[in-house]
């Protein structure tokens, strides 16, 4: 592709060509198929509404994955910012997995830690089997842990981009970050034994 | 000379010992930010004395790799998720009726 070749929109081929390549994209960052599904068709009609937005400078695919991301981080936004999310997510103790009291509190919790030196069972692996325990486990951690590991683990963002897009302090996001962590390696281990 | 070392050693060392939360969240937050040199040392004597926390160490760096894996394994788009056939028509009748309203 020439970097001078200027690109057009053709709306009404939106849904045919990228559809699903959209809808791939979000549900990899949002874990739910109604809601990856309406953010898709909000980004179809904002993008119908913004063509004059559109430089030609980038393909229309590159165009439509830039609002929709924009979109996504808005419903991440809304994630991190309720209430009961912010009351949770303060301290590093968490009494599922660590002791709350007695002499060793803060230690792990009788059953709660690794198992093994593995997370994975010996052997080859099934990628398609992994990726599917990958994606149940991160559908499961509450809505503002997934958010922040995904855009961090899977979007690569920094530590300042997230705080500056989610609103949260950096001691937030390694809290949230750690608690994400914990929880996804137990999910991913019981899964296996 | 060694003894008193050896004194000081000791009670650097049990001034106050990381529980495991403490640990593990050291651990996590290595990967995002740069931790003190004080933070570091007294991970390393956590992990010497805690087995499980040495195994949580271990898998930590594997679930990175899994994540890092599968996130690569989705660009490449081996982890299809079509979007569902009604959701299409759906959107579809109302970029139909967005264009028609708009000509």
């Amino acid at each position: 592709m020439e970097a001078s070749e200027s690109h057009t929109l053709n709306p009404r081929a939106w849904v045919d060509n990228y559809s699903d390549y959209l809808y791939n994209y979000a549900i990899v960052r949002l874990s739910d198929a109604e809601q990856a599904a309406d953010v898709v068709q909000e980004t179809f009609l904002s993008a119908l509404k913004g063509q004059k937005n559109f430089k030609g400078n980038s393909t229309e695919r590159t165009w439509l994955i830039s609002i929709l991301k924009r979109k996504i981080i808005d419903i991440y936004r809304k994630n991190s910012t309720s209430k009961e999310s912010r009351m949770i997510e303060e301290t590093i103790s968490d009494d599922d997995f660590y002791q709350s009291e007695g002499p060793f509190k803060g230690h792990w919790k009788e059953g709660r830690g690794p198992h093994s030196h593995s997370l994975l069972p010996e052997g080859e692996l099934e990628n398609a089997e992994l990726r599917e325990i990958i994606e149940k486990c991160i559908s499961l951690l509450p809505e503002n842990l997934a958010s922040v590991f995904v855009m961090k683990m899977i979007d690569e963002a920094t530590s300042e981009e997230i705080c500056k897009e989610l609103e949260i302090t950096p001691s937030n996001v390694w809290v949230m970050m750690h608690r994400a962590r914990l929880k996804l390696r137990n999910c991913i281990e019981s899964n296996w034994i | 000379m060694l003894g008193k070392m050896k004194h000081n050693m000791m009670v650097f060392m049990s001034r106050r010992m990381l529980s495991c939360d403490e640990a593990s969240f050291l651990m996590s937050k290595k990967f995002e930010e740069k931790i003190t040199f004080k933070q570091r040392f007294r991970l390393k004597m956590h992990l010497i004395s805690c087995y499980l926390c040495r195994r949580y160490e271990k898998q930590l760096g594997q679930l990175n790799e899994v994540v890092i894996e599968f996130k690569s394994s989705c660009e490449h788009s081996e982890c299809q998720h079509p979007m569902p056939a009604e959701a299409k028509v759906r959107t579809s009748q109302l970029v139909n009726k967005e264009l028609k309203a708009d000509s």
